[in-house]
């Protein structure tokens, strides 16, 4: 997976791209460090329209970055959600966790 | 290096022993095959310096004899000796030897064969140790692993599972199995079923979903309701899992006497009702979000009410079992398994989903576990 990190304003955004499972923990978790580092960015976006798979390790991924952020009272949404990505969520029910788009 | 030198002729072995003590070896001599081999067999020698003609054992035999002992460690053989014929040269290899040198040896020869066999000896220790530091490794590890199958299975309690009316399939992706399908009666008679599904798979997942199946058992026992499982369930999770470890699951209860299913789904595929006919009959669609996730307060223990007819029965499945891919990395997907349930009779709908999945996994193998529970819903079903 690959995984591209730009702050503008408030806002970091994290765009991903290919398979979001447990190898790609290191460069998520590189990405989610570097955004959370930046005390200016007050919104975490998540960009997973590049993601073509995401299995369970992804969503604990994504749990953790939940956790982390409200640690340093940041909000996350995760946006282009589609397709089979936008299932696992549903599946999952994490719209109940993160704003979904 | 230790060495055991083998040489009859008092001369040589004395310029020989000389010159290889110079360089600092432990020079042991015997001037008699046989007894070089009695030498060598009380204790073992770096390297063996043999000359071809002596008294007892001659050098070949000598060789080959050190050969069968140290096998399969090496042991490094040198002759020494005044004939040079090539035939001679071939059979000292043959029987095992690594160096042939004709004397009167050029000072400084013996004793640089002598260096790269130290060297190469030294190489074929350290491989040794690791192999065996390996092979410790290995054994500990599969000691282990052994010692833990045995604490999960006894944790998760399977026994309850040949209830006559569950069918049941479960397949590990590894060693240890991530999916977790459990049951029990309440003391009204009622049945509980758990499907659950641990975050990844393997050992990890197989502790993960642990916390789990003693809530169930333990409220199930004493009669409580789903929801109030779910509940505590999740709060067990979450109080033993790290953040970004999970359960999805699905807890079913079902009333025979009434002919009610309840069901409570949350980060399963969604579980769904064949009627007698084989038709999908219900979806329950209603999902949560995964136990071990939210604090209580968050939690929401809704689940969905089903009445059944006879001859019914509900289908819970893990993630595994439809994203099992084909070798172009096509899923199995949700048609398929509704296809091929309806399109069996009760009794043979299990093993044809089992065939279904092995026939599209073909000879892949599957990247997470599978488990699939089918329960028999019958209204007027007695008690067993």
């Amino acid at each position: 997976m690959e995984t591209n990190l730009t702050i503008a304003d408030s806002r970091a955004l994290i765009r991903l791209q290919g398979r979001f499972d447990f190898n790609a923990h290191r460069e998520f978790r590189d990405a989610v460090d570097n955004a959370l580092r930046d005390a200016a960015a007050k919104e975490i976006q998540v960009d997973l329209g590049g993601v073509d798979y995401l299995d369970s390790s992804a969503l604990g991924m994504l749990l953790m970055l939940r956790d982390k952020a409200r640690g340093g009272s940041k909000t996350v949404s995760l946006v282009n959600c589609r397709g089979a990505v936008r299932q696992v969520l549903d599946i999952a029910n994490f719209s109940k966790l993160f704003t979904i788009s | 290096m230790k060495i055991l030198l083998v040489e009859d002729d008092p001369d040589d072995l004395l310029l020989v022993r000389r010159e290889l003590e110079r360089v600092g070896h432990e020079v042991v001599d015997v001037a008699n095959g046989t007894l070089a081999m009695r030498l060598y067999q009380e204790s073992p020698h770096d390297a063996v310096i043999t000359d071809i003609y002596i008294p007892g054992m001659d050098g070949f035999a000598l060789t080959r004899a050190v050969q069968q002992l140290a096998a399969p460690r090496w042991q490094p053989v040198i002759f020494l000796t005044r004939h040079s014929s090539d035939d001679l040269q071939v059979k000292a290899f043959e029987c095992g030897a690594d160096d042939y040198i004709t004397k009167p040896a050029v000072v400084g020869v013996l004793e640089a064969k002598l260096q790269v066999i130290e060297h190469r000896l030294a190489m074929h220790r350290q491989a040794e140790e690791r192999a065996f530091e390996l092979e410790c490794y290995y054994a500990a590890e599969e000691e282990d692993k052994r010692m833990a199958r045995q604490l999960i299975q006894r944790m998760v309690g399977a026994e309850q599972l040949d209830d006559p009316v569950i069918s049941h399939w479960i397949s590990p992706a590894a060693a240890f199995c991530g999916d977790l399908v459990a049951a029990a009666r309440t003391p009204s008679g009622a049945l509980h079923v758990l499907l659950a599904d641990g975050t990844g798979h393997g050992l990890a997942a197989s502790i993960n979903v642990l916390p789990v199946a003693s809530p169930f058992y333990r409220m199930t026992a004493k009669g409580f309701e789903i929801d109030a499982i779910a509940r505590e369930m999740n709060a067990q999770a979450r109080q033993s899992l790290p953040t970004e470890r999970f359960v999805a699951a699905t807890l079913a209860s079902i009333d025979f006497k009434e002919g009610v299913v309840r069901v409570w789904n949350g980060g399963n595929p969604e579980p769904f009702m064949l009627d007698r006919t084989g038709r999908v009959d219900r979806i329950f669609s209603q999902s949560h979000v995964p136990l071990g996730v939210l604090v209580d307060e968050g939690f929401d223990a809704n689940v969905e009410s089903h009445a059944f007819g006879g001859h019914s029965q509900l289908v819970i499945y893990s993630d595994g079992l439809i994203e099992v891919e084909d070798a172009d990395g096509e899923p199995l997907g949700y048609d398929r398994l509704a296809e091929t349930l309806v399109g069996n009779s009760p009794a043979q709908r299990l093993p044809a989903v089992i065939e279904v999945v092995k026939a599209h996994l073909g000879c892949g193998a599957a990247h997470d576990d599978i488990s699939v529970l089918l329960v028999d819903c019958d209204h007027q079903r007695a008690i067993p």
